[in-house]
């Protein structure tokens, strides 16, 4: 009864709370990224150890439960990683590590870049949404909202694929991980993204695709996760989110797109107020670069170039601070 | 009483206003669980003095902090009532609390209202519920012209500003007046709004707006002194505004009402309600998470049949009541979705 009840509660508010729920945080890698790497512990141990934990309740419940069929199976899978409560509205996963107090988070001030004089006119309904801590992952600097992307919207695209394995089995691989990449792009251009906070982030579809990745490999492929052998589930291997993780992740690294030239003006006058003095002074030490990246359009749809054209404004470090510089020896020339 | 209602305020407030300085200020910052660990340098000057009045980042925490999602907000009131024949005039007062509350451009909604007054010696005290109310939801038209459904639409479609068409209502509003044994109840309400500035949709909704609404609902009252009870509609044609200082610290709200019944077991259309009400109250950021507004409330009704009145300071005797008084509220920004 008091389970119904706080059901009823939950639904009653998310409707209340709709427009903000579902909706991708955006992240200020920008801001004090010398003192995160200066500060901020490596996390990657924690992050194993409670994905290691939900793999190994998904060997309990799966023995347990014995499931038939593929539907059954990923009904648990769903369970275990999504959780019951409003999974497509929040990832679970991500909620933990934003409130787990054995992380270690970076919290930008005042909205870090999209803070000042950034509104409602240029991030919409995101700009009523926290922005997302930034996380240290091996030598990795990371939103949080990327694990949110790993571990939830990860599953979506694997939920898709599986639908195109039954609805379109005539499709090529290829042309099915192409139809996958559109559909992360049309999740990135709407409420994800761009319509919901006007920022179209290539680092959260890489986080996507390596989630997709994960759940491929849950119970298939060449070295699974957990493998069926003798009527059991067992686990084989433990989970390492460093084998993930890449460059592609770091939004200074794999900048994203801002949608409006307003917009983009006043996040580039934050981005040089926040972070041109350090990344001028330790340019190699700020980038952070590890060196390992995905190939672009192994995770980036070819739908986005078009939108690319129409909103050419990324938020490139390395472009938005070479042009400070650009103005400030015009500046001195002219005097 | 009126000492008793006096030092139930004060305690109020100064509970609400406690409870708000203690907010977390957590930016800038290496966190561990709750606990700060490092402080960047950046953070120091402007935690103690982050907000300028012309600073545009704190016009804009402001803003957002009083548009946005707050869970909850706590409204503490103490003002003077009055009635046609001043018989009972006295001092009044009373708590609102809302679970949870949005006041966007794409339109508002709040959950969970109560309210709880006294009104004055002879008529004792009310109590209030309101299950979910929305002023208003705009419609979603984009720039190549397609209508969205209102406020949802938002979501996967960029809204033009523009003079919107919007949708609100009520569901279950409960009044309850103990000492007389009345119950009067506003099972649902309908209303279709126009936005008269054509600011909806935008950053300018959060400073100007004005928002002309008609509807219909479904009352019902027990008078509670034996006699049967009334069952009934009423119109609701209304005009609704508010305004904003550049800074967004001062602000100006008013709304005017027109309610006659028209159908029901009461007269239709000779039976009616003229309301209206203002507020002009200051805002200030007590931290990064909390806006504190003080100010001074105004209310005016005229009910040719008061004994079908629904409101929050209506008067079931009189038929013109007035009230005036001080507002003191506090709301608490809810972002971490």
């Amino acid at each position: 009864m008091c389970a119904m009840s706080i059901r009823a509660f939950s639904a009653v508010l998310a409707v209340l709370l709709w427009p903000c729920f579902g909706f991708s945080k955006e992240v200020d890698q920008f801001s004090d990224r010398l003192f995160q790497l200066r500060h901020l512990p490596n996390s990657s141990e924690m992050i194993d150890r409670e994905i290691n934990r939900m793999l190994v309740r998904l060997e309990h419940t799966l023995n347990r439960v014995q499931p038939v069929d593929l539907k059954k199976t990923r009904q648990i899978i769903y369970q275990v990683f999504q959780g019951r409560f409003l999974a497509e509205l929040r990832t679970p996963f991500e909620y933990w590590v934003r409130n787990s107090s054995d992380i270690t988070l970076y919290w930008p001030e005042h909205r870090g870049v999209y803070g000042g004089t950034v509104n409602y006119d240029d991030m919409g309904l995101g700009w009523y949404v926290e922005i997302s801590p930034v996380i240290r992952l091996g030598n990795f600097l990371v939103g949080i909202d990327k694990l949110g992307h790993f571990i939830g919207q990860g599953w979506y695209y694997d939920s898709f694929y599986n639908k195109l394995l039954t609805r379109e089995p005539h499709l090529s691989p290829s042309e099915m991980f192409g139809r996958v990449r559109d559909y992360g792009h049309q999740l990135e251009a709407s409420y994800l993204g761009a319509t919901g906070t006007a920022v179209y982030s290539y680092g959260d579809l890489a986080a996507n695709w390596q989630g997709f990745r994960f759940y491929r490999q849950l119970l298939a492929g060449s070295k699974p996760y957990i493998e069926f052998k003798n009527g059991r589930y067992r686990l084989q291997r433990s989970f390492r989110i460093l084998d993930y993780v890449s460059d592609d992740w770091d939004e200074v690294l794999n900048p994203s797109r801002v949608l409006g030239e307003s917009f983009y003006r006043k996040v580039s006058d934050n981005v040089r107020w926040a972070a041109c003095r350090d990344f001028r002074k330790r340019t190699r030490q700020f980038l952070n670069q590890s060196g390992r990246k995905l190939r672009r359009e192994s995770y980036v749809s070819s739908l986005a170039r078009s939108h690319e054209m129409r909103d050419p404004y990324f938020l490139d470090v390395k472009k938005i601070c070479t042009q400070l510089e650009k103005k400030h020896r015009n500046k001195s020339a002219s005097r | 009483m009126n000492r008793r209602l006096f030092s139930f305020w004060l305690v109020t407030a100064s509970i609400s206003l406690v409870a708000v300085s203690h907010g977390a200020l957590a930016d800038g910052r290496i966190k561990k669980g709750n606990k700060v660990t490092h402080r960047s340098r950046s953070s120091g000057p402007d935690e103690k003095n982050f907000c300028h009045a012309t600073d545009p980042r704190c016009i804009n925490t402001l803003l957002r902090l009083l548009s946005g999602a707050s869970l909850p907000v706590v409204e503490t009131t103490v003002g003077y009532s009055s009635d046609s024949t001043a018989s009972d005039s006295s001092v009044t007062g009373g708590v609102t609390v809302e679970a949870g509350s949005i006041e966007m451009p794409i339109g508002d909604a709040s959950l969970g209202r109560f309210e709880a007054l006294f009104l004055s010696r002879d008529r004792g005290v009310r109590l209030r519920l309101t299950l979910g109310e929305s002023n208003v939801m705009f419609e979603c038209k984009t720039r190549e012209g397609k209508t969205n459904i209102p406020g949802l639409g938002r979501m996967n479609h960029f809204c033009q500003p523009r003079r919107n068409k919007g949708v609100g209502g009520k569901l279950l509003e409960l009044q309850y007046d103990p000492k007389k044994g009345r119950f009067a109840g506003r099972w649902a309400q309908f209303n279709a709004v126009l936005d008269l500035l054509g600011s909806s949709h935008s950053q300018t909704y959060l400073q100007r707006q004005l928002n002309l609404s008609a509807g219909l609902d479904a009352e019902s009252i027990w008078h509670g002194d034996g006699s049967d009870s009334d069952h009934f509609s009423r119109l609701q044609l209304g005009l609704a505004g508010l305004v904003r200082s550049a800074d967004a610290r001062w602000e100006a709200s008013a709304q005017i009402g027109y309610r006659p019944v028209v159908f029901g077991t009461l007269d239709a259309l000779t039976d009616y309600g003229l309301t209206s009400e203002g507020a002009l109250v200051y805002n200030f950021l007590k931290n990064e998470s909390a806006v504190v507004s003080t100010g001074l409330q105004f209310n005016a009704e005229y009910w040719s049949n008061p004994e079908s009145s629904l409101g929050v300071l209506s008067s079931i005797e009189d038929r013109t009541s007035i009230y005036i008084g001080a507002v003191l509220g506090v709301r608490y920004e809810y972002s971490r979705f």
